[in-house]
């Protein structure tokens, strides 16, 4: 909030250096600077009821510099007529806990002089006649909002503060129409709403030049529900934004009688006898302190003197002592003081929340980090040794990406939608991470001949009504030549599965995929884990990618699952391992991990590894495809002789001649 | 027998004054097929010495056979200076070139900020992204239509209700009060999101660190203490903090944390606007209400909480003037990360 220090020099019977204030005010209170006449101060969210003001500053200034303000006059000459003859006020809502009113009859409103036009100005408001000005001035003097009426166009000088009903309709000073919800809070006579209470008024009971009599509202409304509404009807104002952050009762009624005084001052007018005066002000109650906690709390040592002289400052009473426990009673008007916490923070800062000195405390159990920034970090870096970057991605997918891409969810997942999305571009959270990484892709494309990237974040979704949140790594290689591709991603596959110690085969499953072709689903012990593929070329389109693409995304979850972090050591036996290599043409149809799978079951002697080397499909016979396998043959007993090896070579080819009818070539 | 043992001579010198001139392998090759190839004098000295007798052939024989050595010798000689000098590099070349690949600066950086916290007795804990309002903002002492709620626009979730997008950290202090008794001292770090317009400072998602220490004693001196170790190693200079009363529902006191600022060392620049000093984090002693939701006695344990981004971070130590480029999947903004 910006004041203009002239403003504020009233309250202070001594010359201030105001640069000098703002620093103690930084460190001491509220964030602040001065410059030209006007202090600018970031008055915090709790201290707004009490601070927002010429008087809470003054006096929060005043406890910094260890002086007194001067409060503002009030001396009100009442006349003997009675207010309860002029004005009825009911109230029938809980949303109302205080409602306090004055009656001046007979006052001559005016404009405005130059002096009040400039400051109401200054802070933002329309100067609108002397009444309404004065009403502001003292709303920024005490903080408290007031409402001025127009006593005479009170239908039955009777007040009905009341809930709206749904439907209703107001119109306000601004001459905006509004329809309201209900429960809004109204301030109506028997007729015609005159208020939307806490917020604005309407031009019914409006004061103008011509109005003779006067009712002057003070009054405390339900925080949320000026909230509440000022958020519904998309109404902010001055008054709006003090009912939301709380209004104290006293500074409300201290702002009444102000205001009364200046009227009647500056432009006559009969008081009436008495105050519209509903709620009940509760005493504050006494806080009790001990001051050794506060001592432990802090990690400062204080002495009780210093204490009495802060508390002092902050117009808190001591009002009890035995030996380390005093008993406080707090100023009316900080209701953000509450508890014993809250005294240690005023203490805090008066001592200097700078004067605590560094301590190192002990800890009292070893450190761990979660095994999910363990174990995501050395996918990363293995990526890297395999030649793959890292690109940063938002969490948020748009209402394409989700198009493309919701086939990916299965029929008992449903994808996280916003209620309130930022736009139509982070209109869902990520189930996969592709899209985004599309997006990087068609990026850095230009400036890569092959681009390898990667993303390892969380992605969610509701599975039965249950959010799921996990994390995917998601892969991608952009370059030319399709089948070099998914070779490289398999590679990078079986870097990653060796690097975590997973030894089971994976079982795949080629599916049709409505972003991709060709398409596989990778499972791992039955648990599905990976997908894997070529991003079809209209999809390529759409993402302004050239070359192709290819990508694999992995549930870390399920990779986690089954990995360790080491595994058993196998000793590389005594005598020379033979090897044999066999290439066959095959049909097309057969499954590859089938023939992988026989040889196991094949019972050879002495046969110690089958690996599977190479698989293309031959151009002169398109119904085949070519298998290439290295058998390692190796006894533990014994060097194998040529001729025991090569007997038991034969047996393989013949069963794969036989079983598979392949052709060896 | 003389005019041989001359001839002889006379060849070596000829032959030795050549090689000295020759300036390489290719030169060489032909001094040598002259002086010792099979149509030069010395290969067919054989039929010279045929016609000697005995006593003469032995000498002239000698005298050919050192001849021929000291010929092969030079030329060997010759042959590894000439092969040494062949080798010419320019240390000035390139070398070839490698594409490297890199991490994220977001990744390089919160390993290294988790290293720091590890090393001062924190647990690091993984927390969800979709947490619920009470999480969130009421188990922290901000009921529905509280002000201090502003403070956090939020992006909610369609559906179930009530559910966000964290918009802070934390929403996990509770959560980890409860999962881990105190005395506990730990770190959770992650992504946050906002409902929040996109400038060079701001965007809709960051990464914050969460810090929590509950126990009997922890205190504000405590946490000048993590403070002051936490940004001298991760800025590796000696940084200087001030701390400033601020407000939070969940911490009392509640605090603000400055740094001196980094690029200028306190002499004044654009980036700290001439003060000297950056606003870098938020803490404060937990407040009891916090305590009492995850089912801590406020009399016995205490602690303090802090709170700060690490894209704040990262801007200011590599120097980015924009979060936008550091959040863009563009490659080259990780060209600097290690």
């Amino acid at each position: 909030m910006k004041f203009r220090v002239r403003d504020l020099e009233n309250y202070f019977s001594q010359k201030l250096n105001w640069k000098e204030i703002s620093e103690i005010l930084t460190d001491k209170a509220f964030e602040s600077s001065y410059n030209n006449g006007v202090l600018e101060v970031d008055i915090l969210a709790n201290r707004y009821p009490d601070a927002s003001s010429f008087v809470g500053l003054a006096q929060e200034i005043a406890a910094l510099i260890e002086s007194k303000i001067k409060y503002p006059i009030i001396k009100i000459k009442e006349g003997k007529e009675k207010i309860n003859q002029f004005i009825k006020v009911k109230n029938k809502t809980a949303k109302t806990p205080f409602y306090f009113g004055r009656v001046i009859l007979g006052v001559k409103n005016d404009k405005s002089p130059t002096w009040l036009k400039e400051l109401v100005e200054s802070y933002g408001f329309n100067s609108v006649n002397f009444i309404v000005d004065l009403s502001n001035f003292v709303m920024l003097e005490f903080g408290a909002p007031l409402h001025v009426f127009d006593l005479d166009k009170i239908k039955n000088k009777e007040i009905i503060i009341r809930e709206a009903q749904k439907g209703e309709k107001f119109i306000a000073l601004n001459n905006n129409f509004y329809s309201l919800q209900g429960g809004e809070i109204l301030i109506t006579d028997n007729e015609k709403i005159l208020a939307l209470a806490g917020i604005i008024g309407s031009k019914e009971a409006e004061v103008d030049l011509n109005t003779k009599n006067i009712f002057i509202e003070a009054a405390v409304f339900d925080p949320a529900t000026i909230y509440k509404t000022s958020r519904s009807l998309k109404i902010t104002t001055e008054a709006s934004y003090r009912f939301e952050r709380m209004v104290i009762p006293q500074r409300s009624l201290q702002a009444l009688e102000r205001l009364s005084f200046l009227i009647q001052k500056n432009i006559g007018g009969k008081v009436l006898k008495g105050r519209v005066f509903l709620g009940k002000i509760d005493k504050t109650k006494p806080i009790e302190i001990d001051l050794k906690r506060l001592e432990k709390f802090l990690g400062i040592s204080v002495n009780f003197n210093q204490i009495k002289k802060f508390l002092s400052f902050l117009r808190i009473k001591l009002i009890k002592r035995k030996k380390d426990r005093i008993q406080v009673l707090v100023p009316e008007d900080r209701i953000d003081l509450k508890n014993e916490e809250d005294i240690y923070e005023e203490i805090l800062r008066l001592y200097g929340v700078n004067n605590p000195k560094r301590v190192f405390e002990p800890p009292s159990h070893s450190s761990y980090v979660d095994e999910s920034f363990t174990f995501n970090y050395k996918i990363k870096t293995y990526l890297k040794e395999l030649g793959f970057s890292e690109v940063y991605g938002y969490n948020l997918i748009s209402i394409k990406d989700y198009e493309f891409f919701k086939s990916i969810l299965e029929e008992n997942q449903k994808p996280i939608e916003f209620l309130n999305p930022l736009s139509e571009n982070y209109t869902y959270f990520e189930f996969t991470l592709l899209p985004n990484l599309l997006k990087s892709c068609s990026l850095n494309q230009k400036r890569f001949k092959d681009l390898k990237i990667f993303r390892l974040e969380k992605v969610a979704y509701r599975e039965n009504n249950e959010i799921k949140e996990f994390y995917n790594l998601c892969l991608l290689i952009n370059k030319k030549e399709p089948f070099e591709i998914l070779k490289e991603l398999k590679t990078t596959l079986n870097y990653l599965l060796a690097k975590f110690n997973i030894n089971s085969d994976i079982i795949f499953e080629s599916k049709n995929c409505e972003f991709s072709d060709p398409f596989a689903l990778g499972f791992l012990f039955d648990k599905e884990f990976l997908k894997i593929g070529l991003i079809k070329r209209k999809l390529l389109e759409v993402y302004d990618i050239d070359y192709n693409v290819g990508f694999m995304e992995i549930n870390l979850n399920e990779l986690k699952k089954v990995s360790t972090s080491y595994k058993r050591f196998e000793y590389w036996g005594d005598y020379p391992e033979i090897t044999r290599d066999l290439s066959f043409y095959i049909s097309k149809n057969y499954n590859t991990k089938k023939i992988i799978d026989s040889f196991e079951k094949l019972k050879i002697k002495n046969l110690k590894k089958t690996i599977l080397l190479d698989i293309y499909f031959p151009h002169d016979f398109p119904d085949k495809k070519s298998l290439t396998f290295k058998f390692i043959f190796q006894s533990p007993e014994k060097t194998l002789t040529e001729e025991e090896v090569e007997k038991e070579f034969q047996k393989i080819k013949e069963f794969v001649s036989k079983t598979f009818e392949a052709q060896i070539r | 027998m003389e005019k041989y043992i001359e001839k002889l001579e006379n060849i070596f010198k000829q032959a030795k004054q050549e090689i000295e001139e020759i300036k390489n392998l290719k030169e060489l090759e032909e001094w040598k097929i002259k002086y010792l190839g099979r149509k030069s004098y010395l290969a067919n000295f054989s039929e010279i010495l045929k016609n000697l007798d005995l006593e003469e052939r032995k000498k002239v024989g000698e005298f050919y056979n050192q001849t021929k050595e000291k010929l092969e010798k030079i030329y060997h000689q010759q042959k590894e200076k000439l092969s040494e000098e062949e080798i010419e590099f320019d240390f000035y070349h390139p070398g070839n070139q490698v594409y490297y690949p890199t991490l994220t600066l977001i990744s390089s950086n919160l390993k290294k900020i988790i290293e720091i916290f590890q090393n001062m007795g924190f647990i690091i804990i993984d927390a969800p992204l979709i947490v619920s309002e009470y999480e969130n903002f009421d188990s922290l002492n901000m009921p529905k239509f509280h002000p201090a709620r502003e403070m956090w626009d939020t992006i909610w979730l369609k559906e179930p209700r009530n559910y966000l997008l964290r918009t802070h950290t934390s929403a996990f202090q509770v959560p980890f009060l409860k999962k881990y008794k105190p005395p506990i001292r730990g770190i959770v770090p992650g992504k946050v999101f906002r409902f929040e317009a996109t400038d060079s400072r701001h965007d809709f998602e960051f990464y914050q660190i969460e810090g929590i220490s509950v126990s009997e004693n922890s205190n504000f001196s405590h946490l000048r203490y993590i403070f002051e170790e936490f940004f001298d190693n991760y800025f590796e200079k000696k940084i200087t903090l001030r701390f400033r009363p601020s407000y939070f529902p969940f911490t009392e006191p509640s605090i603000e944390v400055d740094i001196s600022c980094v690029l200028c060392n306190q002499r004044g620049c654009s980036v700290c606007k001439f003060s000297g000093w950056l606003e870098v984090a938020g803490a404060g002693m937990i407040h009891p209400f916090v305590l009492k939701e995850a089912g801590i006695d406020s009399k016995k344990f205490q602690g303090y909480a802090f709170g700060t981004g690490l894209e704040r971070l990262i801007m200011l130590k590599y120097q980015i003037n924009d979060i936008r480029l550091l959040h863009s999947s563009d490659l080259r903004t990780n060209e600097i990360s290690s």
